[in-house]
């Protein structure tokens, strides 16, 4: 089968339809790891100096003035993904539940998102293999438009806990 | 026009249903902060039936079935019909 590489920068809405209706396996491009990997280590180097980050050591939006404890801070993402799961009315299609999840692996894929490099390499194993969440079409609006879906998405990913 | 009237009013009571259920929600949730303050007959029959489906929150969880049980609740007549029954008819 046609395979289409991943690396951040040059995926076209061509590519993105092939990998949708599943005419092409995705494979990361060997420059990827890198990026993803020093992005990561930003947050964790960060971390360890007891630094303030938005999101991951504080509360979101109105929140962000609160402060997570180090103990929390693994509950705080969980948590972030679960509270945004609030999506209703009917999935989206298979083909396009694929190219929100190849959307989302080349975005992490560019190495700005502190991703660790095995959850990309989860999200496209699973669109290759053919794992498709269920992801309700309505549920979020305005700028961050994509939060619910997203969180739809990402709670497969972390095993529906 | 009148197919496409008729789908896009369906559309719109089914999002109406989905918000009513996050409020649902939301007061369901409310009348136990409020405790040991009760309820009119009619809400606490609207709590019973929405309880029966949705157990409360404790922690983040996924709310999205919590959202569908619920409006099956408005949608399905039930809700309505259950309190209905307690408070002598509901029109």
């Amino acid at each position: 089968m046609k395979v289409v590489f991943l690396d951040g920068e040059h995926l076209t809405s061509e590519r993105v339809l092939e990998v949708a209706e599943g005419r092409a396996q995705v494979r990361i491009s060997s420059s990827v790891e890198k990026k993803v990997k020093q992005s990561r280590d930003f947050i964790e180097k960060a971390l360890d100096r007891g630094e303030k980050i938005y999101g991951v050591t504080t509360g979101f939006g109105l929140l962000s003035d609160q402060i997570i404890d180090h103990s929390q801070i693994e509950a705080l993402q969980r948590n972030l993904i679960r509270s945004h799961s609030v999506g209703v009315g009917p999935y989206f299609d298979e083909v396009t539940t694929r190219a929100i999840m190849l959307l989302r692996a080349n975005v992490i894929a560019m190495g700005y998102s502190g991703v660790r490099m095995e959850v990309l390499k989860c999200l496209v194993d699973m669109i290759n293999k053919g794992v498709h969440p269920l992801v309700p079409e309505q549920g979020s609006v305005g700028a961050s438009g994509d939060l619910a879906p997203l969180a739809h998405l990402a709670s497969v990913l972390m095993g529906g806990r | 026009m009148g197919v496409i009237a008729a789908r896009k009013g369906r559309d719109i009571a089914r999002n109406v249903e989905h918000i009513l259920a996050m409020e649902l929600l939301c007061a369901t949730q409310g009348l136990e902060f409020l405790l040991p303050l009760q309820p009119g007959i009619g809400t606490k029959e609207a709590y019973h039936v929405v309880r029966e489906k949705v157990p409360p929150i404790k922690g983040d969880r996924r709310f999205s079935e919590d959202i569908k049980n619920v409006q099956s609740l408005i949608g399905s007549g039930e809700l309505l019909n259950r309190v209905g029954k307690v408070v002598g008819g509901l029109k």
